[in-house]
């Protein structure tokens, strides 16, 4: 398959553009993980559909010199990089697939230039991490103090345990095995930032902007989110479907790769 | 020499419960395949129930969210992952403790088994926890300290004890046109025509360790030169050895400039002033001259003709009052030569 690199936004993005379908399905990586997650997922859209993957700005291979603090103290900065991209490469009426934080930050991307998607899926969604009465979030108020604290006291320690494996293996063939590397090369400072505004966010009130057909594939026993959670996005949106895995865990397109690629085939 | 009341403490299945740390092996999805008695007594479960629960589940939530979003993926990817610190929770409150993890994978490079300890750090931490919260606050401090130097309206940077350039404010990169600095003397961003004078003084605070203050003229990316009052205080250390400067200037153009023009009207009006009062002073001498020249002449004219009476034959109290005339008349004569002298001032003195 054909393999084009552009400049630009699209270099700052380390945007991979796979296939030669006409449709373009545009993949969003998950907090902490970068394009390779999509690696058991995109090759089976590669005959029939124009595959694009990319890193938000401090993940992966993006362009950590374009990383603004103040950009990206909200979603709505992971945001603007979807919509950039899809200006650059001129795409409008994509199929945009989000993991975890990525699908509220495609919706964002949807309110901010509402004519770039034409459908959306969801995978592992939530709208709202933190609980709250009358919403069950996941996540107490508390417990995310704690996980920033943690992500704190390992600070030090993960980006030396973590350097050598990455550096040493700049092609990262490994990659193949595992969610996550990714997440280690981030940057802790990044990722901390990272984890503070995904978790702190609050997109209840963006479900109105969506106005085009999505899916919600769900897993049973997801640690971040819940069925409670698709469940909230359904009923506060229109034209959502859900669909409900078996596995556990919140990486589905790892776990499971293939019922997540043909409940995205027979919604698309 | 080991004797019977020790092997009991030898014992391997011994060591292994009453290790003193905690030792647990689970699968890849957490689900606890052995465990030791330490461990559980930390977690203040019964050994016979925690050894169904889920790894996992032993930790407060945030850990089990970090454990999922970092440690598990790092175990697939290396076999060994070393002090990750986390939090369990115990019978009586959560403990903080150091896991050290070595993952097994089979022949297939699926990972099947993972072998962990968990040390308890609760004391060590509490320091830890205070080291943290120094540099929470020492961050915080280098984050108003960073946002005071690039809000000040001056240009500020610092340099080391030898004079080379550390930082630069955004107010310094704004006026030369520069992300960072390359010229780290400064120099090029110094007036030519001023450069040697910098150096002097810089030179001399620099081997003196005073202060450094002078007027300099600096050239930015307008490529305009303008004057500048350029600072330096040196910042020393507790043992007062020079660790670095703190430089600030001052764009003062503007009232440079004017002071320039002010001195050059003033020198113009006071070479004026000069010229009108020479002027007036050659207008009052011949103005003097004249004036003493025409009441000089009558007066001449009496001094003739006294002395042509004083040659007649006359009485003694007619010459005698011709004397007296005489006198008067060479007084006033005298009088006048005098005023003229005092009146008209040497403005060449």
């Amino acid at each position: 398959m054909r393999e084009t690199s552009f400049l630009n936004i699209s270099v700052r993005n380390n945007v991979k553009i796979i296939g030669e379908g006409t449709t373009t399905l545009l993949f969003g990586h998950g907090f902490g993980c970068d394009q390779h997650t999509w690696r058991s997922v995109s090759p089976a859209f590669e005959k029939d559909y124009r595959v694009v993957l990319f890193d938000y700005v401090g993940a992966g291979k993006s362009d950590l010199s374009a990383y603004d603090s103040e950009r990206y103290s909200s979603l709505e900065g992971y945001a603007k990089d979807i919509v950039e991209i899809c200006e650059e490469l001129e795409l409008q009426n994509v199929i945009f697939i989000g993991h975890s934080v990525s699908s509220m930050i495609g919706l964002l991307a949807l309110k901010q230039n509402p004519s770039i998607f034409k459908k959306i899926v969801f995978i592992g969604p939530s709208p709202r991490y933190i609980n709250e009465p009358g919403y069950d979030g996941g996540i107490d108020r508390d417990d995310l103090d704690e996980l920033l604290d943690v992500m704190d006291s390992n600070y030090m320690g993960w980006s030396q345990m973590v350097a050598p494996s990455i550096m040493g293996n700049p092609d990262r063939p490994e990659l193949g095995q595992d969610l996550a590397a990714s997440f280690c090369a981030m940057d802790p400072g990044i990722a901390r930032q990272f984890a503070r505004v995904t978790f702190m966010s609050d997109n209840r009130h963006d479900l109105l902007y969506l106005n085009v057909p999505s899916l919600t594939i769900q897993c049973n026993d997801d640690f971040l989110t819940s069925q409670y959670i698709a469940e909230y996005i359904h009923q506060h949106t229109t034209g959502n479907e859900v669909v409900l895995l078996p596995s556990s865990g919140h990486c589905p397109h790892l776990s499971d790769p293939k019922a997540v690629i043909k409940a995205i085939k027979s919604f698309i | 020499m080991k004797n019977k009341a020790m092997n009991r403490y030898l014992k391997k299945d011994f060591l292994y419960d009453e290790l003193l740390c905690g030792f647990v092996s689970f699968s890849p999805d957490g689900q606890i395949l052995s465990i030791n008695k330490t461990m559980a007594s930390w977690v203040g479960i019964n050994f016979q129930e925690v050894q169904v629960l889920n790894f996992k589940s032993l930790m407060t939530k945030s850990s089990m969210l970090y454990y999922n979003m970092v440690v598990d993926p790092l175990l697939n990817l290396k076999s060994v992952v070393s002090e990750i610190s986390l939090k369990f929770s115990g019978s009586d409150g959560s403990f903080d403790a150091l896991l050290n993890a070595e993952s097994y994978k089979n022949e297939q490079g699926k990972l099947i088994l993972i072998n962990a300890t968990v040390q308890k750090i609760t004391d060590r931490k509490r320091y830890e926890n205070e080291l943290l919260r120094e540099k929470r606050h020492a961050e915080e401090e280098k984050r108003k300290y960073e946002f005071l130097f690039n809000s000040a309206p001056n240009q500020i940077w610092t340099t080391d004890a030898e004079g080379k350039i550390l930082t630069v404010n955004e107010r310094v990169k704004d006026y030369f046109g520069i992300t960072e600095v390359t010229d780290v003397y400064g120099l090029s961003g110094i007036f030519r025509e001023d450069r040697q004078k910098y150096q002097t003084l810089w030179r001399h605070s620099l081997a003196n360790g005073t202060a450094f203050q002078g007027e300099i003229r600096l050239q930015g990316i307008a490529n305009i030169p303008e004057w500048f009052m350029i600072t330096a205080e040196p910042y020393s250390d507790k043992d007062g050895k020079i660790e670095m400067w703190f430089f600030s200037s001052t764009n003062i153009n503007k009232q440079k400039m004017l002071q320039i023009a002010s001195q050059t009207e003033q020198k113009i009006s006071l070479s004026n002033a000069y010229k009108t009062l020479a002027d007036n002073q050659e207008r009052f001498v011949s103005i003097a001259m004249n004036q003493s020249h025409m009441i000089r002449k009558p007066l001449a004219n009496i001094l003739g003709l006294v002395q042509l009476l004083s040659d007649e034959d006359a009485s003694p109290e007619f010459k005698n009052l011709l004397n007296m005339l005489l006198v008067s008349v060479e007084e006033l004569d005298t009088m006048i030569k005098q005023a003229n002298k005092t009146n008209i001032p040497d403005l060449n003195a």
